[in-house]
């Protein structure tokens, strides 16, 4: 059995967060997924601190960040994340509004593996999904 | 340039000569050379005039004497008394010259040489006088007695038969033997008693044409060197000597010449006048002529002449020396004018390069004082010029790099708004076009089971859920985005319009502002079981409405970002530093981390969404405010264990 790749959104807007779920299932994406609604939150789960779950140590982890979320921000978590050795090697999608290309280089030199601006097609995410070799099960939808 | 100038000048000069000399056609001035020449005859005429008449008067005296000495009774009686005699004689002897010497001694004869002899000695010119026996044809006696007795050789016939008792008879005529000229004046004897004219003889006086013509005809130094005045008779034969020799070099005689000049033609034709001609050598004169009448159908020219080179000549060589102080004068000016316009033209010359240089973009070059008075005033006028341009130019400058620099500021400030906004306002859009399309899948869903003849119950938990939980999740998410677009864009205008608000400076009572505020947030302040300590503070300088804002901002903060832990206290103070007042507004609330310290005052940052309900503009619009005031506000915080703002205003000044 292949381990299933639990996905992480870091995403502040309840709207774009169901939007997303709800097109997730669409494409058939039915991998577990943890919400966090803030850069702070997502950052205290990886590297355990404070109350909240905390990552397994042998489970992958699919990273969508947003990048404008209040207390600490997408960029901020990115850099953080990219910075420590056992984090380094997780795919990470940034999933945001800004198609600021400044922005974007940013995101790719701190070492994001892929940029997605919203609205989503949800088609490209999936590719780009797979691109990153991830084999996420799919459950036949009856 | 200033050649033209010198060629004007110089020119000016001449035609100035010019007109003098010559006049100015179709006006009455005729210039110089005509009125020299007018002087030359006026002065010609005048000569010719005062000559005529003394000559005229002249003859008058001998034509008077003449008649007189002729009407004298005794001497027509001794006259007719010594003609019967010789008559008487003759008879006896046949021979008239020795009848003539017979009566020679007889008393009526020595009368009559008596006579003669004191008339030919009334004036030196008289030279002799002669009684013409007429019947005879024969000098009846004479001063010089070797003619008495002779034929009359002499004598024109035209004398003796033009004789008339009205008028004396003038002539001047030639000698037939010499060619001399002999002047004489005739009237008639007549016999004594008689009523009629009746000719016993002729009285002729002979008058020495030198004595009388040349004193006469002498022209002095008035007329120069070659002045002259001549006599010609009815057939312009001369009759006085010329002055100057002719053409050929002979010299012309009286009698033997005769003048084919104009002048002459024209005064022995009885006209008068003057002339500019040739005279009878040729040589261009200015000559004036009249005439003398002698008798009816007889009279003299007379000529009064002088050369026209001689007359012109004094004139033109004072014209010839005026023409050379002209040009030694023009000469001059022309060089000082060089001098002049040299030495103006290098001042405006270095002038000129000074504006260059300007033109050019040089401000700090400066003209060189110099030269005349008004290139001086011109030089320090031009530096004070510039000097001001610099200045000009430097305030300027300095006011452009303000300018431009608030301009950067405001354009960085709307780029980031722009950035912001477009972001946040993106966010929402993204719901409401996800939602938007999530209705449609599910209206298109329901429509499919709508459509279905027959509806399973898993159709119709799906239709219910469809219906009841989907569409209205959907909408819901719809609204909320929309609302929170509102939200944003109100905040955006509010900023906006902050933005453009006037400031209206006045001072502000601090203490009584927080009791204001204290007053609207009343409250929540007790809600919330907070403590809030209002010190003593210092007056500020500034717009009270917006004042007010910023510290009713900060209060709010501090209310929203209270820790549960304790209780909350809110103190709020104030000292001046320098030329500032410090107000500082502190909490013990939650804080938060360094990192923040300047994103919260980011537009629409939002620390902790779930704890405020606020729109993130809060400390956005305090900083701008108090930026607005030339001041400025920054936060210090721990978290847990609190805030602290500081608001710095400009202090007041002494003149408000």
């Amino acid at each position: 059995m292949k381990k299933e790749v639990i996905i992480v959104v870091a995403e502040d807007d309840p709207g774009h967060m169901a939007l997303l779920q709800m097109n997730f299932k669409r494409v058939g994406i039915l991998n577990e997924v943890i919400h966090f609604e803030n850069g702070e939150d997502t950052l205290d789960f990886f590297f355990g601190d404070g109350e909240g779950p905390h990552r397994e140590p042998d489970t992958s982890y699919l990273l969508l960040l947003d990048i404008r979320m209040p207390k600490v921000d997408g960029i901020d978590v990115l850099k953080k994340i990219k910075n420590n050795e056992a984090t380094r090697k997780m795919p990470t999608i940034m999933l945001t509004t800004t198609d600021d290309p400044l922005e974007i280089d940013k995101c790719y030199d701190l070492g994001c593996n892929n940029y997605i601006v919203k609205p989503v097609q949800y088609e490209n995410f999936v590719n780009a999904v797979k691109q990153l070799g991830l084999f996420l099960m799919v459950m036949e939808i009856p | 340039m200033f050649i033209a100038f010198t060629l004007l000048f110089a020119l000016s000069l001449t035609s100035i000569q010019f007109i003098e000399r010559f006049g100015i056609p179709f006006t009455p001035y005729t210039g110089r050379e005509s009125h020299e020449k007018a002087n030359a005859f006026s002065s010609l005429s005048l000569t010719a005039d005062l000559k005529k008449e003394r000559l005229e008067h002249a003859i008058a005296e001998f034509k008077k004497d003449v008649q007189m000495f002729s009407r004298e009774s005794r001497l027509r009686d001794s006259v007719y008394t010594m003609k019967n005699d010789i008559f008487a004689k003759q008879e006896q002897t046949g021979d008239n010259l020795t009848a003539i010497r017979e009566v020679k001694n007889t008393e009526p004869v020595n009368y009559i040489h008596q006579y003669l002899d004191r008339i030919n000695s009334t004036y030196p010119a008289y030279s002799r006088v002669d009684i013409l026996d007429v019947d005879k044809s024969t000098i009846l006696i004479s001063t010089d007695p070797s003619r008495d007795g002779t034929e009359l050789v002499d004598y024109p016939a035209s004398l003796i038969t033009g004789i008339r008792p009205q008028d004396p008879t003038i002539t001047m005529w030639k000698l037939r033997q010499t060619g001399r000229p002999t002047f004489t004046v005739a009237y008639p004897i007549l016999n004594p008693e008689e009523e009629r004219f009746s000719l016993n003889s002729i009285l002729i006086i002979h008058i020495n044409t030198d004595t009388i013509l040349a004193p006469l005809l002498h022209t002095g130094g008035g007329l120069g060197e070659t002045g002259e005045a001549l006599l010609i008779n009815h057939d312009r034969e001369i009759l006085s000597p010329l002055k100057h020799p002719l053409q050929d070099g002979t010299t012309a005689k009286p009698f033997l010449y005769k003048i084919t000049a104009e002048p002459a033609r024209r005064a022995a034709g009885g006209e008068e006048g003057i002339i500019s001609s040739k005279d009878y050598r040729g040589i261009p004169v200015l000559a004036a002529y009249r005439y003398l009448p002698l008798s009816a159908d007889q009279g003299w020219g007379m000529v009064v002449k002088r050369d026209e080179a001689e007359i012109f000549n004094s004139f033109r060589q004072s014209e010839f020396q005026r023409i050379l102080f002209g040009i030694i004068f023009v000469l001059i000016t022309i060089l000082l004018t060089t001098l002049l316009a040299n030495g103006l033209t290098h001042s405006l010359d270095k002038l000129s390069r000074i504006a260059q240089q300007v033109e050019m973009g040089n401000l700090d070059v400066r003209a060189e004082v110099s030269g005349t008075e008004e290139t001086r005033t011109l030089a320090t006028t031009l530096n004070s010029m510039l000097q001001r341009y610099q200045l000009w130019n430097e305030e300027l400058e300095s006011l452009v790099q303000q300018q431009t620099g608030q301009l950067r500021e405001k354009n960085l400030e709307l780029e980031q708004i722009i950035h912001i906004t477009s972001h946040d306002l993106r966010s929402p859009l993204v719901n409401i076009q996800g939602f938007s399309s999530e209705l449609t899948g599910i209206f298109r869903r329901v429509n499919e089971l709508n459509n279905k003849e027959e509806l399973s119950d898993k159709d119709r938990i799906e239709l219910d859920d469809l219906l009841k939980k989907d569409a209205p999740e959907s909408l819901s998410y719809i609204q909320k985005s929309t609302k929170k677009m509102d939200t944003l864009l109100r905040g955006l205008l509010k900023l906006s319009r902050l933005g453009q608000a006037a400031i209206e400076n006045r001072l502000i009572d601090m203490n009584i502002l927080m009791k204001e505020i204290a007053a609207s947030f009343e409250f929540q302040i007790k809600e919330k079981n907070v403590t809030l300590v209002v010190e003593n503070l210092p007056p500020a300088m500034g717009d009270s409405l917006q004042i007010n804002q910023v510290f009713s901002n900060l209060i709010d903060n501090a209310l929203k970002f209270l820790d549960p832990e304790r209780k909350g206290t809110i103190r709020v103070s104030g000292e001046q530093m320098d030329d500032k007042i410090v107000y500082c507004v502190s909490d013990n609330g939650l804080g938060f981390f360094e990192e923040f310290t300047n994103k919260i005052f980011e537009l629409f940052h939002r620390l902790d969404p779930s704890k405020s309900s606020g729109d993130g503009l809060g400390l956005t619009i305090v900083r701008k405010i108090v930026e607005r005031h030339d001041g400025e506000v920054w936060a210090e915080s721990k978290p847990n264990v609190g805030t602290n703002f500081y608001v710095s205003l400009p202090a007041l000044s002494e003149s408000s």
